[in-house]
């Protein structure tokens, strides 16, 4: 059960009037950005709390650069050394809390920056190692096609999994495919962006066409990373599609591939090359035509993986 | 949503709307959500290294706790709790109580006792999966169990049917061939088969994968050549790889979809000759005796592509999977005829199905297996078959099976070199013909590596070529490979 944000607000104001004319002399003090964690773009207005063991200690907002300064009482119980929470909430946006540590009555650091998520979006942030996010498919004008990230999330995880799994890519760097409808960049380009928020190496979502005179649509699935392997997120359109079938959309190679490279790019980024070259040769086997991408990758990887050292040098 | 309270409670419910947050105790009212969740939780977190008892046990003494949740919302003033979360929640614990504890006894069971200790080819046949609810799963495994039976070529063969798919469930985060691994475990199966069907825009496709389970000490898939004393007595070594595949992706049109249920209705009726006019005798699916368990019964007879079975209960008759499995059914059965060539392979026969409507990986599969056959007396037959499929895969992978066919192929090329008639202990290669083999094989290094043969096997052709510095840096990698694996 939420409050209607009229009353949040209410409370809010309530609670920061309440902490100022307490007459608490205010011990240290906060400061930081209020950012959109997709666009980066600072938050005008946001609620900033600072709170220790349930209490609120502190409140203020961020002005129009996003800057927010909290002055807050340290509790006289509170060791040398603690750690505080700071949360901020705005509207469309959900509530975003971290902690920051105190060393002799004062942050240590100096700033401690917030990022809010659209509402809806920061449960979405992947908890696995490597993930792909599903997120909105833009319907045509009258249509809802809420479930459509789910399914395709689905389709992705057994097509692509089974496949890494011929390769015996461990259970825990399988990617986890999880839908996230309310993820709604507003052009592929921005995808990325959610990737990078959401900490998924790719990002996955599309657009519905519908065909005058026929039940069936157009589906076109896009492929955003986080690890800036496509400067162009690649597309893939499929015509003819029933949506009313529980498989959802189909899927080409192509899609699978972009989307295989992405979790290559972010096992390269964490040394993993090795395993990065497995996951790049299942991908190369679902394109009729290798991208560019994809062997930019390889190569990239082929040098920095021990076995290298195999090939070097002429032999005595 | 659904609440479930005592109704005289209202008035104080609205005042917990108007407090901000969520709360568990609001206005009066104890809200048991919380509770829900924790054991939702509670589920999630079940360990499962435990016995099938402590599960049964745990799982039993959450189902008692929601039930005491539930009395309390329902008979207790001051409680509330969401009607909708405790029935799901109830559901996953039924289900739970169904997969988790049938998913360990499959384990667990498995360590106490083998299925067909005796018989020397093994498989493993699980439910093909069918999420999209298309009726399909019983028919097809029921098929194409019946038919890699029906068809076997070997003498000692056993098949046996998992009741249960390989797609996820509740009780693990396993799927798909780790979790056939999982359940599998120490049964020394020699071979594992599974599928899915799925729904598409045109009717359903189904998915039909095969794979060497992990536990198989896999020495019918294995070939070793040993190098002379002279040129250091190390061992090549040559794995079937890779030993998971898809084999089949078989799209039906809608209106095809129904043959596969007639076929299945039909396999399973018995008739008291080898023809489908012949009066019918009893049928053999899923007949169950007094105590739940299915009939077993033999083969007695066969003629043409009919078989003679005789039930544990006595009754007889003829069936055939051939004769009724026809048309878009008969491309299905390419799986089991092709996972037949692969037992038949392994004891020493000959391919016998070339026309099968299979994966272009699981073809490549079968070609390695046969190379692996010749390697030890027939190189040369070993180096033309794993030449044209490495060729055909390029070096750098358009076949997941491309460096499994470069590996055998450097390891059958020595062993041509070695098989000409002289000493053995006394032979020494030319260096310059074992330093274009090693060459080669450390490219498929670069294409798989993964792959602990190559890397070992160049480490040996290394060391006889005195290259220490590469022979130690294979030793490492190879070690390190190992090291994760375990």
């Amino acid at each position: 059960m939420v409050a209607p944000p009229f009353i949040s607000r209410f409370v809010s104001a309530v609670v920061i009037a309440c902490f100022w004319l307490s007459g608490a002399a205010a011990d240290s003090i906060l400061f930081g950005t209020v950012t959109d964690a997709i666009t980066l773009q600072p938050i005008f207005g946001a609620e900033v709390r600072v709170e220790y063991g349930g209490q609120i200690v502190g409140a203020g907002t961020s002005n129009i650069e996003g800057r927010y300064r909290v002055p807050f009482t340290i509790p006289p119980t509170a060791p040398s050394v603690f750690s505080m929470t700071a949360s901020a909430r705005s509207e469309g946006h959900g509530v975003t809390r971290s902690d920051f540590q105190v060393t002799d009555g004062r942050p240590f650091n100096n700033t401690h920056d917030l990022a809010l998520f659209p509402t809806g979006v920061t449960d979405c942030r992947s908890q696995t190692r490597h993930s792909v996010i599903v997120g909105h498919f833009l319907p045509p004008v009258g249509k809802d096609f809420v479930d459509l990230s789910t399914r395709v999330a689905r389709s992705l995880e057994y097509a692509l999994n089974t496949r890494l799994q011929t390769v015996r890519i461990s259970l825990e760097l399988l990617p986890s495919f999880e839908p996230c409808d309310a993820a709604k960049p507003r052009t592929p380009r921005f995808a990325s962006n959610f990737a990078k928020a959401l900490r998924a190496d790719a990002f996955v979502g599309g657009e519905i066409a519908a065909l005058t005179g026929s039940p069936t649509f157009t589906v076109t699935i896009y492929v955003s990373d986080a690890h800036g392997l496509f400067s162009v997120p690649p597309m893939a359109s499929n015509r003819s599609v029933d949506l009313s079938s529980p498989s959802g959309a189909s899927i080409t190679g192509d899609t699978y591939s972009a989307v295989l490279a992405s979790v290559a790019a972010g096992l390269a980024k964490k040394n993993d090359c090795v395993t990065a070259i497995a996951v790049l040769a299942v991908a190369e086997r679902l394109v009729d035509q290798i991208p560019p991408y994809l062997t930019t990758l390889r190569r990239t990887c082929e040098t920095r993986i021990p076995n290298a050292g195999l090939i070097r040098g002429p032999t005595p | 949503m659904i609440r479930l309270r005592v109704a005289c409670l209202r008035a104080l419910l609205t005042l917990a709307l108007l407090s901000p947050g969520s709360v568990a105790l609001a206005g009066g009212i104890v809200s048991l959500d919380a509770e829900v969740m924790r054991l939702q939780r509670r589920l999630q977190d079940l360990p499962t290294d435990q016995t099938v008892k402590q599960l049964r046990q745990q799982i039993l003494d959450l189902q008692n706790e929601l039930r005491r949740l539930e009395f309390m919302a329902k008979y207790l003033d001051g409680y509330e709790v969401d009607l909708d979360k405790v029935m799901d929640l109830r559901r996953q614990l039924a289900r739970a109580q169904q997969t988790r504890v049938n998913f360990q006894q499959a384990i667990s069971g498995s360590q106490r006792e083998r299925f067909f200790p005796g018989v020397r080819h093994r498989l493993a046949a699980f439910t093909f999966d069918d999420p999209h609810a298309t009726g399909l799963g019983d028919p097809i495994s029921f098929l194409v169990a019946k038919k890699l039976l029906f068809s076997a070529r070997v003498a000692s063969f056993a098949i046996v049917n998992y009741r249960q798919g390989a797609d996820h469930d509740p009780s693990s985060n396993l799927a798909y061939f780790d979790k056939v691994d999982a359940i599998t475990k120490d049964q020394n199966f020699s071979l594992a088969i599974w599928g899915r069907i799925t729904r598409t825009e045109r009717g359903v496709r189904i998915d039909s994968f095969l794979q060497v389970p992990d536990d198989n000490e896999k020495s019918a898939y294995v070939r070793t050549v040993g190098l002379p004393a002279d040129m250091g007595g190390g061992t090549l070594t040559a794995h079937l790889k890779p030993d998971r595949l898809l084999v089949q992706s078989l799209d039906v049109d809608q209106d095809k979809i129904d043959l596969f249920r007639t076929a299945a209705e039909q396999v399973a009726t018995l008739r008291a000759s080898p023809s489908a006019a012949a009066p019918v005798t009893g049928r053999f699916s899923e007949r169950r005796d007094a105590t739940g368990r299915i009939y077993d019964y033999s083969i007695i007879g066969s003629e043409r592509d009919w078989v003679q079975l005789r039930l544990s209960d006595g009754i007889s008759g003829w069936t055939s999977v051939d004769q009724f499995c026809i048309g878009i059914c008969r491309a299905l059965l390419d799986v089991a005829d092709f996972t037949n060539d692969v037992v038949a392979l392994t004891s020493g026969l000959t391919v016998l199905h070339f026309s099968y409507h299979i994966t272009r990986e699981a073809q490549a599969m079968l070609e390695q297996l046969r190379a692996l056959v010749f390697l030890p007396n027939n190189p040369n037959r070993a180096i033309e078959i794993a030449e044209r499929w490495a060729r055909a895969g390029s070096s750098r992978g358009a076949l997941p099976s491309s460096p499994g066919f470069a590996n055998l192929l450097a390891v059958a090329r020595v062993n041509a070199e070695l098989s000409k008639p002289r000493n053995f202990d006394q032979i020494r290669l030319r260096r310059q013909a074992v330093d274009q083999i090693a060459n080669q094989l450390a490219e498929a290094s670069i294409a798989d590596p993964r792959d602990t043969d190559i890397v070992e096997n160049l480490a040996v052709l290394f060391a006889y070529l005195g290259d220490d510095k590469r022979r130690d840096l294979a030793l490492e990698i190879a070690a390190k490979l190992k090291a994760k694996a375990h």
